[in-house]
């Protein structure tokens, strides 16, 4: 579905991406996460042919997308703050989907329309955020597009919008998978859904991995502080926090029964970080290290 | 069937341990089918593959297998093998951490018997 080799691009002097590889031949729902600045959005752009890589190669879904008229057939990048004209309403929304995408989906379109209750002959600029949201979903959606990418689709959804929208996901890739990209900067909201998470860190992809695989690691011990500097000797430590005589510390390994079993030795309580935790302090390490 | 996952475990795992639980406890017999993998991904809105994972699991463990174009359906024998897993990882989980505990707290051996010697009954 995609492939990318040694990708760079840089804006003026200023590289916003170094070196990314990654290649992924399933359509899988896949995240893509960073922190502001790691290089999500250009990622996305070059993906969808709106820049072009300065060097490298890139191929989606076997065409490379920038200057490609056969881009738009094959590739739906739906922006986090997608620029609907002032004037337009829901169905002006819909015409420009249906006119624009050679896979629309009308009836997906107004079945996601009615589920989420979007009126239809509101300006879509007196939205709220979450019903901004929601639009920018059924577009993308509703594209049924090979290659469907949104960024940040759960901006401003609240806890029920959220769930509306993981159901009309899953649905309808269940009915047609295509290779769906899902860009965050919070895990949390999206990670059930993704088969696969990429990681970009300082303008590269740092880390591809299965959901399951990556949600494994993060070790967070807390204990007496003689107790875990025991523990933690020739571990990388993501984190530190003293209290008192209490420290708590995240260690960059896979948590295992074998941690439980040396936490409790130790006499040490052991948990496992939360994913976004553990990214952000995976991704901040270096930072944290110079301290 | 548990209402949401939590995070102690890899969620493909707790998947394979409620289905388990299930068969241990009698909700589901030999020969009933289990919730397919587009049924439990769309019931916890979580992706199919780690659904799928999840119920591999269980069928590599032969405690349900797969019909094609069916479903997957409860083993012969299941309950017993699983029986047989769970009593033998019953004193490492529960028997050895209690004993810990009652060492702990300054409960006596002599109590700790008495406690369970009341408490426990054979049905």
């Amino acid at each position: 579905m995609i492939k990318l080799e040694n990708v760079s691009f840089s804006y003026g002097n200023i590289p916003a991406l170094k070196n990314v590889n990654i290649s992924e031949m399933e359509p899988i729902i896949m995240g893509l996460w960073g922190r502001n600045g790691s290089g999500k959005t250009t990622f996305m752009k070059l993906l969808s042919g709106m820049e072009n890589i300065d060097a490298g190669s890139i191929n989606v879904n076997g065409i490379t997308p920038y200057n490609n008229k056969e881009a738009m057939n094959n590739i739906t990048y739906i922006q986090e703050n997608h620029p609907f004209s002032v004037l337009w309403n829901v169905e002006d929304a819909l015409r420009y989907g249906a006119l624009f995408n050679k896979n629309w989906d009308i009836e997906l379109a107004e079945h996601l329309i009615a589920l989420f209750e979007l009126p239809r002959k509101k300006k879509i600029k007196n939205f709220s955020k979450g019903m901004q949201t929601m639009l920018q979903i059924v577009l993308g959606l509703a594209s049924k597009a090979p290659v469907t990418i949104m960024d940040e689709p759960t901006n401003g959804l609240d806890a029920y919008m959220r769930k509306q929208f993981y159901d009309a996901l899953l649905n309808t890739y269940e009915e047609d998978p295509r290779f769906i990209i899902l860009s965050t900067h919070h895990i949390d909201e999206i990670e059930a859904m993704c088969e696969k998470i990429a990681i970009l860190n300082e303008q590269t992809i740092v880390r591809y991995e299965e959901t399951e695989e990556l949600k494994m690691h993060g070790v967070l011990l807390s204990g007496s502080a003689k107790s875990i500097e025991s523990l933690i000797e020739g571990h990388i430590i993501l984190e530190k926090r003293k209290l008192g005589k209490q420290i708590n510390v995240m260690i960059d390994d896979i948590f295992t029964d074998e941690w439980k079993l040396r936490a409790k030795e130790a006499g040490v309580t052991v948990e496992k970080a939360k994913l976004q935790d553990y990214l952000v302090n995976y991704t901040t390490k270096k930072e944290v290290q110079k301290g | 069937m548990k209402a949401v996952f939590d995070d102690s475990k890899p969620i493909f795992q707790q998947i394979s341990d409620m289905i388990a639980n299930e068969i241990v406890e009698g909700e589901l017999v030999e020969g009933d089918q289990i919730p397919s993998t587009t049924e439990i991904s769309k019931f916890y809105q979580i992706n199919r593959a780690t659904a799928q994972k999840g119920l591999a699991a269980l069928v590599e463990a032969g405690y349900v297998y797969k019909q094609r174009g069916v479903g997957m359906f409860v083993s012969k024998g299941a309950k017993q093998k699983l029986l047989e897993k769970r009593k033998e990882e019953f004193y490492k989980e529960y028997v050895k951490p209690m004993m810990e505990e009652a060492k702990r707290i300054e409960i006596k051996k002599v109590e700790l018997l008495q406690v369970i010697k009341e408490d426990y009954t054979d049905d």
